[in-house]
């Protein structure tokens, strides 16, 4: 890496920090300043005052919002977001024991999608126009338009209830098996260094539906704007002249066009990484995937805004490390830029 | 550039080529002949405007009854989606329905496309700090996850139809503001805008007046995917549970209420509600594709 | 004279618009004899690309053929499946793009494109190829070829994306290489140092050449033969000595008249009074009629074409009393190593 490259990473590095600072800010301001009494849901209503400021005083309520807010982020700043009311436990150690399952579906869907939606988007793309470009357009723009949590019912009482080939909304495994000894935490991974083989498919057997549910979701804007940006690409004096040189058609779509035409590919992926890894929130409660959007989901159901808002504080860094990450895959790709 | 009057004139400018010889009603069927998604689309939004007002003479019973007809009995004549398991009528609720997922889209969609609108034009005509703040606060706001966002402040604020509207129109608005501002920034519409100053507007007129109406058909091309989005974010939420007062007929609440039939076998108390959920917001991005297709001569053949 | 190499017969089409069909080719006739560099001159918008776009068949999806053949040793490439088409680019014929900065690509270095443009044709391997690029590099006078090889087309100068583009083009010598306006957008010094590396890459290649220019000094510099267009048809046809000194058409004439007030830099600068005719909706019979000083009824027939002299041919009513005239200057013939006829 050169030094003009660096230098601009440190740039885009000090950029980033405002917003992560601003997203702090705002997800602290939402779930202090709107929430209800948090104290409530220790006691119940009829407890007398006394015993409120108490507990009040000990989980630092009754401090005032300024005074809180600084509190909130000197713990923040050695990576302390807080106790779950709920589970009793910090609010870190729940999202790092729930972060395998999630990564587990984010890696499936993932390749799902980018496997199928960029060679499909790239050929649309280059021969806009064919019956192969409507017909990807179509089913792109209908599963744009598919709800994830009811593709996902759909797919359950297709694969399972139906046909019986796939098991229900269960989790992760068959309910009362137990989960192998964590080594990465991905039980298909796990399963194998155990060498359960029994194990292992029932692993696989339950992370079809949930992936495929959250890799049809994806595998739609990936699609698309792999088949807008080749469409841009396409048109582009540059593509005529490899074409006047007389290279194969396949060569000039997947090694010239696909390389000019990353950029915008690029960055939906890293968008949609951000949404896998934090907001496939509707698929985990759906499949009742023990991951860090099902996490989340309780704390909103259960009003556990500590629990809340470290979940949204994570997902959004989350996100925009993905953009950074994104950034950084420009300047490799495209020389303009360095 | 390429020696070739003609290849530019390809590229011609966009709903002018029209011409002024055509009669309005020529120019609309022009405009639809252009592009078969906008026609769909079209189609398909105005079948669920028609239902959502003619929905009190759609249905076939009370949608808010209960036990109409027997608990979770399948589909038949009597009962078109079948029924639910409290015995309501799934049809009359999916239709009933309707009307208040258009009517939240709608008042999102315009709320967040006016205040976003002003703050994209103020942010584009000033530049300079005002610019750079108001940027600022809008990356801020896209970067948290949009459902999260959504999920969070209405949880914040409390249910109802109300507060759905403004967190939607709240988390769409940043995008309409970013558009504005950078159809305001290009060198075309400041042309005009230099040109409306020469003949001594003020500056809030010329912005208003001058570059705003240069800058807009990005901005109703992108309307209809937002309005996809609410309606899909809407029915996520109702989904929930988080969204609309629970018992209100929505088609996510409807959709989650048949999630455990789904699992013994009576498929219709989600099924038709999400199959509804589908098709309109299939309706909005087909109108969005049609309305990019019209808008960019470049997109053409 | 030698035979043929290409050559455009009665080639005309229009582009398919939604503002309406725009005729921008309408009667092209050009044979390009084997060895020699035949010129394509004639103002903006006249059709030159357009019709040099045909050769291998790069025209725009929205274009359609009225008639014509374009023949490549006799047999029209216009018939041929999509796949000959494909291995005939590159080899049978070859095009330096004008705006060479925006037609090499922007994310590859020059020496992958010098690459993958000879292995397309060749079996050379990997190392081969960067031999190759390395020559060809040198040929086209790049002064470091080491150094471009590396580089982005956003790194080079004008004048070497002028240089690579020819490199691209040549680096597996085509049969016909075809150039668009190789010296548009560039300092004049730079011009001088392009003319005379294509002159001399032309011969020591031994290419047939179809050039393509706005500017008659080029033509001067580098060509044996000149094709006049204008409104998407040859005005007149010859080799450069018949055309320049006995121009037979009246608007090879005022393009003469034109460059020459230019050159000379004395007295008024001269341009051809009115503009082009609008290509969709062109007059009936001769394009030129409403700019001509000899207009005259007859001129709403379609003109004929006329052989004035062997070779030498045009397209007006009175392209005879126009070739009887007195020659109306004298351009600029290139220096003395340059062949003339061959």
């Amino acid at each position: 890496m050169d030094s003009g490259l660096s230098r601009q990473l440190v740039t885009r590095l000090l950029l980033v920090a405002p917003v992560i600072f601003g997203v702090v800010t705002l997800t602290f301001l939402v779930a202090r300043v709107f929430a209800p009494d948090p104290v409530a849901l220790y006691i119940p209503a009829q407890a007398d005052e006394e015993l409120r400021q108490k507990i009040r005083a000990e989980l630092g309520f009754d401090k005032s919002i300024p005074e809180q807010y600084g509190v909130f982020l000197a713990d923040l700043a050695q990576g302390d977001l807080g106790e779950s009311t709920i589970t009793g436990r910090p609010v870190t150690s729940d999202l790092w024991d729930r972060l395998p399952a999630t990564v587990e579906l984010a890696l499936v869907s993932l390749t799902f999608a980018v496997v199928i939606g960029v060679p499909l988007g790239v050929l649309a793309g280059a021969r806009r126009d064919s019956p192969l470009d409507f017909s990807v357009r179509g089913i792109t723009l209908i599963g744009m338009a598919l709800p994830s949590f009811w593709l996902g019912l759909v797919l359950i009482l297709i694969f399972f209830v139906i046909l019986g080939w796939l098991p229900g909304p269960v989790g992760r495994l068959p309910l009362g098996a137990t989960a192998p000894e964590k080594v990465t935490g991905l039980y298909t991974l796990d399963s194998l260094i155990r060498g359960d083989l029994a194990l292992w498919w029932e692993s696989v057997r339950h992370l079809v539906l949930p992936g495929l549910t959250l890799g049809v979701v994806i595998v739609a804007p990936i699609t698309r704007v792999a088949r807008a940006s080749m469409v841009e690409v396409m048109r582009s004096e540059y593509i005529r002249t490899p074409k006047a040189l007389g290279i194969r058609k396949q060569v000039i779509y997947f090694r010239y066009a696909l390389k000019n035409a990353l950029l915008p590919i690029v960055t939906m992926i890293g968008t949609i990484v951000g949404f896998v890894f934090t907001g496939a929130v509707l698929v985990e409660a759906v499949f009742n995937w023990p991951g860090m959007g099902k996490y989340g989901l309780d704390a909103i159901l259960k009003s556990d805004f500590t629990a809340l808002q470290g979940f949204v504080v994570v997902a959004s860094v989350t996100y925009i490390v993905a953009f950074f990450l994104v950034d950084v895959i420009y300047m490799l790709i495209d020389p303009r830029t360095r | 550039m390429i020696d070739m009057t003609a290849d530019r004139a390809t590229e011609g400018g966009s709903l002018e080529v029209i011409g002024p010889g055509r009669s309005r009603w020529g120019k609309i069927r022009y405009v639809f002949g252009q592009s078969k998604s906008l026609t769909a689309g079209t189609i398909l939004v105005g079948i669920f405007i028609l239902i959502a007002f003619l929905a009190r003479f759609i249905t076939t019973h009370d949608p808010s009854a209960v036990l109409v007809g027997p608990p979770l009995s399948g589909v038949s004549a009597d009962h078109w989606f079948g029924t639910d398991k409290v015995g309501s009528d799934v049809f009359s609720k999916t239709i009933a329905a309707t009307a208040l997922d258009l009517r939240i889209t709608a008042s999102a969609v315009v709320s967040a496309l006016v205040v976003g609108v002003a703050l994209g034009t103020i942010a584009g005509y000033y530049a300079g700090m005002v610019d750079l703040i108001l940027l600022r606060l809008l990356e801020i706001l896209q970067s948290i996850p949009t459902l999260l966002l959504a999920m969070m402040v209405v949880v914040a604020i409390g249910p109802g139809e109300f507060n759905v509207v403004v967190v939607m129109a709240f988390i769409g608005m940043p995008y309409y503001a970013r558009l504005v501002r950078a159809e305001i920034l290009t060198k075309r519409t400041w042309e005009f805008a230099e040109a409306a100053r020469m003949v001594g507007g003020s500056p809030i007129r010329v912005a208003f007046r001058h570059l705003l109406p240069n800058s807009l058909s990005p901005v109703l091309a992108y309307a209809s995917v937002n309005a996809a989005w609410v309606v899909l974010v809407t029915a996520a939420l109702g989904f929930l549970g988080i969204g609309i007062e629970p018992g209100t007929a929505e088609w996510g609440s409807m959709i989650a209420r048949g999630q455990t039939e789904i699992i013994t076998g009576e498929w219709w108390v989600s099924v038709f509600p999400g199959l509804f959920v589908l098709i309109l917001t299939t309706g909005f991005y087909l109108l969005g594709d049609g309305a990019r297709d019209v808008m960019d001569p470049r997109s053409r053949k | 004279m030698a035979a043929n190499l290409v050559e455009i017969q009665d080639l005309e089409g229009y582009f398919d618009t939604i503002g309406g069909d725009v005729r921008a080719i309408n009667g092209v006739n050009v044979p390009i004899e084997e060895g020699t560099v035949t010129g394509l001159v004639g103002e903006t918008g006249s059709g030159k690309t357009m019709t040099a776009l045909n050769i291998p068949r790069l025209m725009p999806e929205n274009f359609r053929y009225v008639s014509g053949r374009v023949l490549f040793r006799g047999e029209d490439v216009l018939t041929w499946p999509e796949e000959r088409m494909e291995s005939f680019r590159g080899d049978g014929v070859g095009i330096a793009f004008q705006d060479p900065k925006a037609a090499l690509n922007p994310v590859f270095t020059v020496g992958e494109q010098l690459g993958r443009a000879l292995r397309t044709h060749t079996e050379a391997t990997k190392n081969e190829a960067r031999q190759a690029a390395l020559r060809i590099l040198e040929r086209v006078r790049i002064t470091d070829p080491r150094r471009t090889i590396r580089q982005y087309a956003h790194e080079l100068s004008g004048g070497m994306a002028q240089r690579v583009m020819v490199a691209l083009a040549v680096i597996h010598p085509p049969k016909l290489l075809i150039l668009d306006e190789p010296t548009t957008g560039l300092d004049v010094t730079v011009q001088a140092e392009i003319i005379s590396m294509l002159r001399d890459l032309v011969e020591s290649m031994g290419l047939t050449v179809l050039l393509i220019t706005h500017d008659l000094g080029v033509v001067g510099e580098l060509c044996d033969n000149v094709a006049v267009m204008y409104a998407g048809r040859t005005m007149e046809f010859g080799d450069i000595s018949q055309v320049f000194e006995r121009p037979a058409n009246p608007y090879t004439r005022e393009l003469l008249r034109s460059t020459e007030s230019v050159e000379g830099g004395v007295g008024d600068l001269y341009s051809i009074r009115g503009a082009p005719p609008d290509l969709r909706n062109l007059p009936q019979g001769c394009f030129f009629q409403d700019r001509c000083p000899s207009a005259a009824d007859i001129c709403r027939t379609v003109p004929p074409v006329v052989e004035v002299e062997p070779g030498h041919m045009s397209m007006c009513h009175f392209a005879e009393r126009y070739h009887a005239m007195p020659g109306p200057l004298h351009i600029t013939r290139g220096g003395p190593e340059q062949g003339g006829n061959k």
